[in-house]
């Protein structure tokens, strides 16, 4: 608080040259944060804390967000674009490891600049003015994940003195934050639905899908459907996947079963060693996955009803032998089961 | 000579209705139709000579236009002493867009801030593309003490009037002195003591 001060202090040299008074600020603001910046910083850190893990957070759970859901004109595709995306993007990073307010105010107008670069280039018929420049920086923040963003943005309006342009962009940034704050279904043009999706990270639009609906943009209504109908293919491939797993786990379970089954036979056949033995099992095997695939169930129901099946079918043959204890036996594998 | 005052100015409208076209003629004297823009229009300064001996510094600040940015519109009009409201006369629904802006306006800063509306794409009038109605809007402006004109940014009819208009009106409302007042979140202080200056001035000197 006492730097505060400090600084403050700073407009008695008022009545002097300008630029000298400029240059004054900015050699004090220099020495000043180079030695405690830290300190500085840390406080507000601390203080922000949560709200900079809010933010952090919410950008991650947004990555999904693609430019034309934005409405901004970045292109990805377009390479000279795309350089001055990650240039942007790498600007915005530098905006926390920066220690004096200057290099930080530097950091935002640098990005601003490649946005404009990005801009230029993913579009020729579009000029920079707000309603193209906001969306981007909007995008640009979520793509570049910035650390301790909030801190920043406080640190910057405590500490700095910028001047109208510099604090026009400063005022952009924070907007951007807000947006993403508040960000809802609404504003990128989405129904809740498919919002609440999207947040859940259920059907996840490879980019080659991207692309497809930036092209077709145009037709609003084509759009639309072409993205439901990749919703419904979404969710059938996702069944299928289950399905797979399903019956794998299954035909897992079955072999146990089975090699169960002839373990327990066997067992049997060695305590009664003139007993004929049976032939594997093998072609009941074959004849229960067939009956699988067909049933696409893996209830257990099921399973104990086909070890029904299969121990009525084994009955036939040990009657005239079985003493007592083989009788007990299939029942207790039955529970087992 | 005393250093010109400065006030900041925001741009509301939907988009498309030429905010930017509309700032950029009056910063530059500059239209371009679809061609490549070199010029981020999205910050702008210009200084107005309003007097002989008053000249005053105006700060544009775009908006975007989106419906969807509408709710961000507060952190920009924050601190503004005034606003131009543009709708585009070919189009009767951003006409709709500019009075809820104006609305809005008055309610958050009572009768503070200077509001100029203005109905842009004049030079489209000829024809029947027009669909607002110039008296009507007059009118309208006239019970809510706008300062209405209809402008052109692509001829530059009306544009550097209607902010020469509007930034009188800031002069007039405001002695120069508070408009001189620094936009950093520090507030000026009183200058008292004169001890420090002379080492740190002598150091960034060398």
């Amino acid at each position: 608080e006492t730097l505060k001060k400090r600084l403050l202090t700073n407009p008695i040299y008022r009545d002097e040259n300008e630029d000298l008074i400029l240059r004054v600020r900015d050699y004090i603001e220099r020495i000043i944060f180079s030695r405690d910046y830290s300190f500085i910083f840390n406080r507000i850190a601390i203080i922000c804390e949560d709200k900079d893990l809010s933010i952090q957070n919410r950008i991650s759970s947004l990555h999904w967000i693609t430019a034309p859901m934005l409405d901004t004109v970045l292109n990805e595709n377009i390479s000279i674009a795309r350089e001055a995306i990650y240039k942007a993007i790498n600007a915005l990073i530098e905006l926390d490891s920066k220690t004096i307010p200057q290099g930080k105010i530097h950091s935002i107008m640098e990005c601003k600049a490649f946005i404009e670069e990005a801009i230029r280039a993913s579009s020729s018929s579009s000029g920079i003015n707000a309603d193209s420049f906001l969306p981007a920086l909007i995008y640009i923040v979520l793509k570049a994940k910035p650390p301790r963003l909030h801190s920043n943005i406080r640190f910057l309006s405590h500490f700095s003195q910028p001047s109208g342009e510099q604090l026009y962009y400063l005022a952009n940034l924070d907007s951007a934050v807000r947006f993403i704050e508040l960000l809802q279904a609404q504003h990128l043009g989405l129904s809740s639905d498919d919002f609440s999706l999207y947040m859940r990270g259920e059907p996840v639009l490879p980019s080659k899908f991207v692309s497809l609906f930036d092209s077709s943009l145009s037709n609003e209504s084509n759009n639309v459907q072409l993205r439901k109908r990749f919703i419904l293919y979404h969710e059938l491939d996702h069944h299928c996947e289950k399905f797979d797993e399903n019956l794998f786990d299954f035909n897992r379970r079955l072999t146990q079963t089975v090699t169960d089954m002839q373990e327990l036979l066997n067992g049997t056949y060695a305590r009664f060693p003139n007993f004929e033995k049976l032939p594997q099992l093998i072609d009941i095997d074959n004849n229960e996955q067939i009956e699988d695939i067909s049933n696409r169930t893996e209830n257990q129901e099921d399973i104990i009803d086909i070890l029904d099946q299969s121990t009525t079918e084994n009955e036939y043959l040990p009657e005239p032998l079985a003493p007592e204890i083989v009788q007990q036996q299939p029942q207790q594998t039955n529970d087992d089961n | 000579m005393r250093r010109p005052g400065q006030f900041k100015m925001v741009l509301l409208g939907e988009s498309a209705v030429g905010k930017s076209s509309l700032a950029l003629r009056f910063a530059k004297g500059q239209y371009q139709e679809h061609a490549e823009s070199t010029i981020g229009a999205a910050f702008l300064t210009h200084t107005l000579q309003i007097d002989s001996d008053t000249s005053l510094k105006v700060e544009l600040w775009d908006t975007a236009g989106q419906e969807r940015y509408h709710s961000l519109a507060p952190m920009y009009y924050r601190g503004a002493q005034a606003a131009l409201v543009v709708y585009d006369i070919t189009n009767s629904e951003s006409l709709r867009r500019a009075k809820m802006w104006v609305k809005e306006l008055r309610q958050v800063n009572a009768g503070d801030m200077v509001i100029g509306l203005a109905g842009n794409k004049a030079d489209l009038a000829t024809g029947n593309k027009r669909q607002v109605d110039t008296r009507e809007v007059a009118e309208y402006a006239e019970e809510n003490s706008l300062i209405f004109m209809e402008t052109s940014a692509k001829r530059g009819d009306n544009v550097t009037e209607i902010f020469m208009n509007v930034a009188k009106q800031v002069a007039a409302k405001q002695p120069t002195s508070t408009l001189n007042k620094p936009h950093g979140a520090f507030p000026p202080t009183k200058p008292k003591q004169k001890e420090g200056s002379g080492c740190c001035g002598g150091d960034s000197k060398s």
